[in-house]
Parts: structure tokens; sequence; C-alpha cells
């Protein structure tokens, strides 16, 4: 929180299409936990907590002792749904270090899609249960279903079109053709060819998805004591948040507020805990599973109404070249790789830092919102200037 | 045409079924559209749960529902994204309000003999619809299930939906 922690060390792995990766998904966070700690100067046995989320395949213990890290002094994983959960996760890690119950607390996350099963896809055996029960045997079973029917339904309540979806989608693809780490890196698209590609679920075409992908990633939130000595500047944590409205997780589409993305409470946290606006903001990271959930997350969060979000939205205003608001400046989930969103969290790092392959010039205060999706939702706030 | 019609199953036959549970026997089981509500605060909720949402008591009675019901949403899945989907894409599927509950979110599928829709614009969101059901063995206990699907329905309604 503000003062306490700064993020202090990223690391990433190469990010591959799902099933591609050589390494296993332990060698991939391997990788990237320990090219994190290189990357802050710290020695290995500095670190002295590790977090995640989602139902990660390894746990804790044997995750830790297999990077051959030293004494854990801190554990733990963000409870909830999916790639939410990912800046809930750096929250985690800032309130263990500002309680003091740990000084380096690295957060990862790694995935073997082509080891662990593609997230796009079904294939589950057993008869479904409690909320799936009343979803997938009417075919509302791949994420990309349930989503679509939310997006739809935000769109169709607020009179948004096809192009605002389009526009997020090319915003995504036009910076990661100046990523060369981007899965999608080379491959440009125009909004030709976003119109002209397939459904998958109307409203979202081909290009509205989320990538499936193989990698890992890993960031360190340390104390605010250490940051002055360690290599890199410190991404200051001004702030995080996890949340929801109440009666946000009932289920099957009965929850309240529906059709919003459920994280209205963690933008009013947010601000009320940084103190600044989101006028203030001057490049931000969305958890984009599918083009639409930005919208959503876009009005939910405050920076516009959802009435007002395609105009927000619309032309080069997601630029990192002059946009009002620059959005997933490394590719995101869309185009440069799905690392369960918390590659975001190292682009945000990035922009803090001044080293996104699109810099936003003069980047001060650096937004990730892992959100709507499955709730609760996530946000952290990062800021070049010392609190 | 009356609310226990029975229809064909819309999706694959070797497509999953729901795990049939106390809270959720009368929505699956009935043949008629039929609702939790709480015994203790009067409250409708579905779907169907171990406890009350409202008041946290944990019993209940099951009402039935006129069948009546509104389009709330639709999509049309083009990808299969499972190999026992491969053969049924296109499909569609649809979140219907029923008229005398409208509060509640139903998930089902808009079914119906000649009109298999394919395109989004023959389910349009506020379409008047009618509860059906489609009649399958349980595939662990033989119990038959029925599970509420949707017809579009001629009559008149002016129920706005945005």
């Amino acid at each position: 929180m503000l003062g306490s922690t700064a993020v202090t060390g990223i690391g990433e792995s190469r990010y591959y299409r799902a099933g591609r990766s050589p390494q296993s998904a332990a060698a991939m966070a391997a990788t990237a936990v320990h090219a994190a700690i290189a990357d802050a100067s710290l020695a290995v046995d500095d670190v002295d907590g590790i977090v995640t989320y989602h139902p990660d395949q390894h746990d804790s213990a044997q995750l830790w002792s297999w990077l051959g890290l030293g004494e854990l002094r801190f554990s733990a994983k963000a409870w909830g749904g999916g790639g939410n959960s990912g800046a809930s996760a750096v929250q985690i890690a800032d309130a263990a270090v500002t309680a003091g119950y740990a000084r380096n607390v690295v957060v990862f996350r790694s995935l073997h899609q082509g080891a662990e099963g593609r997230y796009g896809r079904y294939n589950q055996t057993a008869r479904p249960a409690r909320g799936d029960a009343f979803l997938v045997p009417f075919g509302a079973a791949m994420p990309v279903v349930k989503n679509a029917l939310l997006i739809k339904k935000f769109m169709h309540r607020h009179g948004i079109t096809q192009e605002a979806l389009a526009d997020i989608a090319l915003a995504s693809y036009f910076h990661a053709q100046r990523n060369p780490r981007a899965v999608m890196y080379g491959k440009p698209l125009t909004r030709e060819a976003y119109h002209a590609s397939r459904w998958i679920a109307e409203p979202l075409h081909l290009y509205d998805c989320c990538q499936e992908s193989d990698g890992a990633c890993a960031v360190i939130v340390s104390s605010a004591d250490q940051a002055p000595d360690l290599r890199q500047p410190p991404a200051w944590l001004l702030a995080g948040a996890t949340g929801m409205h109440a009666g946000g997780g009932l289920w099957a589409f009965n929850d309240t507020d529906y059709p919003s993305g459920r994280l209205a409470p963690v933008g009013r946290q947010l601000w009320e805990r940084a103190g600044i606006r989101p006028t203030d903001v001057d490049v931000a990271q969305f958890y984009e599973n599918f083009t639409g959930s930005t919208l959503i997350a876009i009005s939910d969060i405050g920076f516009c109404g959802p009435g007002e979000v395609e105009a927000f939205v619309s032309g080069k205003n997601l630029h990192f070249d002059g946009g009002v608001l620059p959005f997933n400046t490394s590719g995101g989930n869309i185009a440069e790789a799905y690392i369960h969103g918390l590659q975001l969290m190292v682009e945000a790092v990035r922009q803090i830092r001044g080293t996104s392959t699109s810099q936003v010039p003069g980047a001060r205060l650096s937004l990730f919102v892992a959100g709507p999706g499955t709730p609760p939702s996530s946000a952290v706030l990062l800021s070049a200037d010392a609190p | 045409m009356s609310q226990d019609a029975v229809t064909p199953r819309y999706l694959p036959a070797d497509w999953p079924l729901p795990e049939i549970t106390a809270a959720n026997r009368a929505f699956f089981t009935a043949g008629r559209l039929t609702l939790q509500r709480c015994r203790s605060c009067a409250q409708v909720q579905h779907p169907p749960h171990d406890i009350c949402h409202h008041c946290q008591a944990d019993t209940f009675d099951y009402v039935a529902a006129s069948g009546l019901g509104t389009i709330d949403n639709v999509t049309i899945v083009h990808h299969a994204g499972d190999p026992r989907l491969a053969d049924r894409v296109p499909y569609n599927v649809v979140i219907v309000t029923p008229d005398d509950h409208p509060d509640v979110r139903i998930v089902g599928n808009v079914v119906g003999a000649d009109t298999v829709p394919v395109e989004i614009g023959a389910i349009e969101i506020g379409a008047p619809v009618r509860c059906v059901f489609t009649e399958v063995p349980d595939p662990d206990t033989g119990e038959t299930l029925t599970l509420p699907q949707w017809e579009l329905d001629q009559r008149d309604v002016a129920r706005p939906v945005s």
C-alpha cells in the first residue's frame, strides 16, 4: 500500500502457443522466478514468500523446494476464479510485506496448457454440479459461451456495436507488432480481417478471444526500505483492491447488477486508497479474456459510463502514442500471450521503468485491472514516484 | 402447446447431464417449470441451492411457474470447444426470464421442430417463449430427467427487455 512496498523485479519465460513449450510448467516457473530475483538484484535467500492464484497444478511447498528457494515465511493463494485474481495475488503480497510477515514475496503464474488442457475447451466428463448444472447441459460450457452472453447483453443494453470490440482487438494487435516477445508479433490485424474472421460465439469473433498459451512470469514485491538499494527503479505500489458488489457471486447469470462486470467496487476502493482519479492514469493493462470484457471493465472501474465506452475506445484512443488511455501495450492476452493475465502486471511494471516496447512517454501512474470474468475481481495501481 | 410438451434433446446424447441433488431435483425432474422458494422468507431463488441467499434458511418449497417467459439474452455458438459438440454447431444458448418471476434468469436453448435457428436475428431479445421439456433417462439412476427448454411463442407480449 501507499509507501510500504514496491515491485522490484520482473521475470518471464519465453511465451508459446498452447502445447508448444518444450519446458514443463515447473521449469518455466523456475525460469521466470529466478529471472525476477536476478532482475531485482536480490539474493535467492532474500525471497521469503510466494503467492499465486487459480487451482495451480503445484502446491507452494513443492514448487518452493523445486526452485531451490530458502526459508519460507509467507505463502498464500488468491481465492477466486481464474485471471480475475492476478492483481489480487499482488495485493496479497503487498499486504504480507506491509504487515512485516515477509520482505520479498514472489508472485508467479505458470501454465502449460499443452499438458494441463486448453482453457478454451470443455472436455470434462463428470456430470456438472452446483452452478454448472444450470449452464453446461445447455451448452454454456466453454468460457467463451458464458462471456459471449454477458458481453451480448451489455452491448444490447448500452447500444454498443461490433466496432467497439474490433477497436480492442486492433489496439492489442497494434501493440503486439512492436513487441518481439508477443506470440502475434509479425502478424498485424486489420479491421477488415477482424470482421471477416469466423464467429466463435456471437458477438465474439476469433480475434475477440484471448490466446491459449504456455509460459510463466513473476514479479517480486519488496518492502520499501530495500527499494533504493536495488538495481531497478521501484514501481511503487500505490493501492490494490479485490472485490465485487453484494450478490456478485450468484450462479448462472443470477448475480445482482447483471450485466455488469461486478468490479465497480474494485474501482471505488482503488481510487480512494490511491487518492487519484481515473483520468490521472497514464497507462492501463486490462485482463481481456475477451475483447468485450474490457469494455465492461473500463466502464465498471470508472473511466466512463457504459453508454460512453464505444467512443472511449474508438480510433487510436487506446494506442500508446497519444491515446486517451494507452491499453495493453505489450499486446495483452489477445496478442502477446495468455499467462493468465499476470504478464499484464509485468508490462505495467515496464511502463513505470520506461522499458515497454510501446512505452507511454512520461508514464508515472500504471494500472493493472483483472476482471470481469469470474469474480471477485482485482486491480493494482503502480507509481513511478515514491509516495 | 402445453407446458408438458416433450422435445428431443437439443444437444447430442453424450453431452453432459446435470448431477441431480436434493436442491435441484425438482427443477430437473418435475416435468413443469419449477422454482425453489424459501420456506422461511418466501423468496424465490434460482438456481436452487442448499441455503437461501436472502435469509440463509435451508428448507424450501418447490413452486410451479407458468412456463411463459421472455428471451433476455442469446448467443449462437459456432466453435465446438469440445469434440462432442463438433457435429452440433452452430447452436443457440439463451437466457429466459419467466414472466411470473422476472427477476429469475434461466439458461436454456430455443428448440423447435422446423426452426433450428442459426442466425442470431432469428432469436431476438424480448421474444416471447414457452417452456417445453426434453425427457432423458438419468445415465446413473435411470430416473427420468425433464430438462426445461424453450419454444418461440406467437403470443403478444408487451414486456420490454433492455
